[in-house]
């Protein structure tokens, strides 16, 4: 009885086993080809009967585009289940006599799958496959003959019977990549057809039994946790440099640790190493041990098991009384297309610090420039990915790539809308290329993801914080608007004197505020509706503010910069040297710059300039800081402003000035 | 930084009214004030002289007669050599503040096609209401009758540049060709003259233009 409850043990244990490394699988995510093969071999150690047995297997894989299908052949993995009978109580008359031979065996029950086969669509993102598994069932049992012989008197025996059932088992699983993480869900294989004696004393389970597991996957290592409903496990790979000259396919290490949570204990290590010799050929050694913490398990328990049990037919070599268990293996590729062999040459980061409110220009100019070089006799088509955690993306247009060239690719980043970060932090910008549907990572970097309202010193920079469409400013702008449109209406010219009751409006209540910048921090800007709100700024905040609001109701403005020439001994705390300075604003009256002489203003007041309609019409410097006293007193500084640095001291022809229009 | 007083060192000049009334434009009060019988001011901003003023210039030991009824940068007065043409010439198109180049940036991708060709915008300038009009073209002619085209040239230029509408004034625009040629300076006269020529106008107004940009053509390719 207790062997035999101990074979149940083992039977249990082994056939809930966790699965071992699937190495055409990940041979061929290093280098593609249409045919592989895959040979395993396993020495299994029963510690019950101190035997040894050798198993192998035959795995064949044949995959174009992006059907795979696979095949495996395995030899001598049945499982054997001895079960002893449970006690017969029979009524026979007294003269009846039973003869039992006494090496009657007990009940065996025995599953073999010689044969197994799966064919899936498999891409980066998704996937989905079918897998069949032939099982070959067989049944010795005893079973009690009782026989009446002449006159009456009865014989009992009991007698050897044999059943055997082939049946077509069929499952089903998929995967959907989400950024890192990877869903695998599915149903083990259940019986679908069944050939020879249908009703077995013991038997396969018949009943519909899902799984699932998560993957988390980085380029150099990827772990994950799978549960069905007798055990959970977890593991972990680990990729490694390749010592072997010339080999650029890392060695893979691989860790998975599995524990039963039903009725019987269980705990099982693996440890397998996959160490690529070639292109076309990969080595593979793992080891397992099992460890039991169960002495009971009646009948009534086994039989419940067994029509549920989960079977486990793919990969591991899984034997009834393998207690630990050496493996090894080899990998072939065959009819290989080598994958192309695209190479990292150089990488420039153009910009290290990441400021999100420049989304709109980093759509536009790259962040790096990658330097890929085709060492492959034969072109290639490539994309190049890059991320930067949740915050932006990117992912180049299909790029040819011929035989030895050496391609410059730009890395722009399409930044998320999402507000995400009041502070500053370090990010990594992850920078992979795809090629024949497979990710090869090729660089991290480090960089710095500045918040919402740091500038990075850049007058030009500062377009992206004006806000016209904003809807507060939109609402606040076209009240005061309309408040100075319907204001006095007999001065003349009309457009100028709305301008500038507009204005006057905008600047009351605005207190300046000096910028609290240190040469540690990174200028911060405040956006209009900020402004608006805390009715505070400085010199940029203000500049932000009333171009916003101008621009809200079609005024155009011009920001111009004055930048005196830094010493070099001064610690400029932008981007850009010599990028401190002072700014002011232009604004167009939309009027001909014949009608200077209605303004009643003077030709350093008033500016001939060509407006983005291509009209030359009169613009206003007006200074932002002195706003809140008014109209006249901030265009009169202004002027003083464009007649200093302007005609004075000649500031654009000099480069000390400059103008970006909005 | 914003309140600077400090003015960096610019020319400044005497000038001494002998009859008349003139004024200058201070650059820092903004408004015209009316100049003494001695007066040191600022090269770098606009006169007014009225009519029957008699002024002189003084700069060191140069003395130089002021036009009366006339309208003109002080500094256009001083003499200068080629280069300081040239740069006063760039100053002058600076002072517009013109657009910064750097929108080029941005890949800013047509969203359309555009049909038709460019026409000067004439529908809202009136020539009459630009102020001073005749004393400006008074100071020029003064200067060109006077054999002094640097000074004709700049002040024709200035009034050009901050006035565009007066292009379409084929004497206007004849008379700055003429300066460019008078001073040799080919390269402005190509680059003016292509300008207007990519603007259609009338006939004989093209015409006029195509004889300069040829001049122009001739003398740089004979360099």
């Amino acid at each position: 009885m207790m062997r035999s409850v101990a074979l149940l043990l083992l039977l249990l244990s082994s056939v809930a086993s966790a699965q071992t490394v699937d190495w055409i699988e990940q041979f061929q995510n290093q280098g593609f080809s249409k045919f592989a093969i895959s040979v395993q071999t396993e020495v299994l150690r029963n510690r019950f009967d101190a035997s040894n047995y050798l198993v192998s297997k035959v795995v064949l894989q044949y995959q174009t585009g992006l059907w795979r299908a696979q095949a495996t052949i395995n030899n001598n993995y049945e499982q054997i289940f001895q079960i002893e009978p449970e006690p017969t109580a029979i009524s026979l008359p007294q003269d009846a006599a039973l003869v039992r031979p006494s090496n009657q065996p007990n009940d065996v029950y025995r599953a073999n799958f010689p044969l197994s086969f799966a064919l899936g669509l498999s891409s980066e993102q998704v996937g989905v496959s079918m897998f069949f598994s032939v099982l070959m069932e067989k049944v010795a049992a005893s079973r009690l003959k009782v026989s009446e012989t002449q006159g009456g008197v009865f014989t009992a025996q009991l007698k050897p019977m044999n059943w055997e059932k082939q049946s077509l088992l069929a499952g089903l699983r998929g995967y959907a990549t989400l950024g890192n993480l990877r869903m695998h869900l599915g149903i083990m294989p259940t019986p679908v057809l069944s050939i020879g004696q249908v009703d077995l004393p013991y038997r396969f389970r018949n009943d519909i039994l899902p799984f699932g597991e998560l993957e988390f996957i980085q380029p150099y290592f990827r772990f994950g946790l799978s549960a069905h409903l007798r055990s959970i496990s977890a593991f972990y790979m680990q990729s490694l440099p390749n010592p072997l000259p010339n080999i650029s396919e890392p060695i893979q290490v691989a860790i998975r640790a599995q524990r039963g949570i039903a009725t019987f204990n269980f705990q099982t290590l693996q440890l397998d190493i996959g160490v690529p010799l070639t292109s076309d050929l990969a080595a593979s050694v793992g080891i397992e041990r099992v460890w039991y913490s169960s002495t009971k398990f009646s009948r009534g328990e086994f039989e419940r098991w067994l029509n549920t049990a989960t079977l486990n037919w793919t990969n591991s070599p899984n034997n009834l009384l393998q207690e630990q268990s050496f493996r090894a293996g080899a990998t072939f590729k065959f009819g290989a297309q080598t994958q192309p062999i695209l190479k990292l040459a150089d990488l420039k980061l153009l910009h290290q610090n990441i400021f999100q409110s420049k989304r709109e220009y980093y759509a536009h100019n790259p962040v790096a420039i990658l330097t890929l070089h085709n060492a492959d006799k034969r072109p290639v088509w490539c994309q190049v990915t890059a991320t930067l955690g949740n915050t932006g993306r990117f992912k180049s247009e299909p790029i040819q790539i011929d035989a030895d060239e050496l391609r410059d690719v730009p890395i722009y980043l399409y930044l998320s809308d999402v507000k995400q970060f009041q502070i500053s932090r370090i990010g990594e910008l992850s920078i992979s290329v795809e090629l024949d549907n497979r990710r090869l990572p090729l660089a991290n970097v480090p960089v710095v993801i500045l918040n919402e309202n740091a500038w990075d010193g850049d007058t030009w920079s500062l377009k992206f914080f004006i806000a016209p469409n904003d809807q507060q400013v939109q609402l606040f702008a076209k009240t005061k608007y309309l408040r100075a449109l319907t204001g006095d209406s007999t001065s003349q010219p009309a457009r100028f004197h709305q301008l500038r009751r507009f204005i006057t409006e905008l600047g009351k209540d605005l207190r300046y505020v000096p910028d609290a910048t240190t040469s540690m921090v990174v200028d911060q800007v405040q956006s209009p509706r900020e402004t608006l709100e805390k009715r505070s700024g400085d010199c940029e905040d203000f500049v932000v503010y009333l171009a916003s609001c101008l621009m809200a109701v079609g005024i155009h403005c011009a920001i111009v910069d004055v930048r005196p020439k830094a010493p070099q001994s001064v610690v400029v705390p932008t981007a850009e040297p010599g990028a401190i300075g002072h700014l002011f604003l232009l604004v167009d009256t939309g009027l001909d710059v014949t009608q200077i002489g209605q303004l009643g203003l003077n030709e350093f007041e008033a500016i001939s300039r060509q407006n983005p309609l291509g009209k030359t019409t009169l613009w206003l410097p007006i200074e932002t800081t002195v706003l809140s006293s008014g109209f006249e007193t901030a265009l009169k500084m202004g002027a003083q402003q464009y007649y200093r640095e302007v005609i004075e001291k000649q500031g654009i022809i000099k480069g000390n000035v400059h103008i970006y229009d909005l | 930084m914003l309140c600077s007083t400090v003015i960096s060192a610019q020319t400044k000049v005497w000038i001494k009214i002998d009859s008349g009334t003139a004024l200058y434009l201070h650059p820092y009060q903004q408004q015209w004030l009316p100049l003494s019988a001695k007066e040191e001011v600022l090269a770098k901003t606009f006169m007014l002289t009225k009519k029957g003023a008699k002024a002189m210039l003084f700069k060191e030991t140069e003395v130089y007669a002021l036009p009366e009824s006339a309208y003109f940068f002080i500094e256009d007065v001083l003499p200068k050599s080629r280069v300081e043409i040239v740069a006063a010439l760039t100053q002058i198109e600076a002072e517009q503040l013109p657009k910064s180049t750097r929108e080029s940036r941005e890949r800013k991708l047509p969203i359309g096609l555009t049909y038709g060709e460019s026409i000067a915008d004439t529908t809202s300038s009136n020539i009459a209401a630009i102020p001073y009009l005749n004393e400006r073209l008074n100071a020029v002619e003064y200067f060109l009758s006077n054999g002094r085209y640097d000074a004709a040239l700049l002040s024709q230029k200035r009034l050009l540049t901050k006035f565009p509408v007066l292009y379409q004034d084929a004497l206007q625009a004849e008379r700055l060709f003429m300066l460019y040629d008078k001073l040799e300076l080919y390269g402005f006269l190509n680059d003016e003259t292509r300008r207007l020529l990519s603007i259609k106008r009338s006939a004989e107004f093209d015409k006029m233009v195509e004889r300069w940009n040829s001049i122009a053509k001739t003398k740089l390719l004979n360099r």
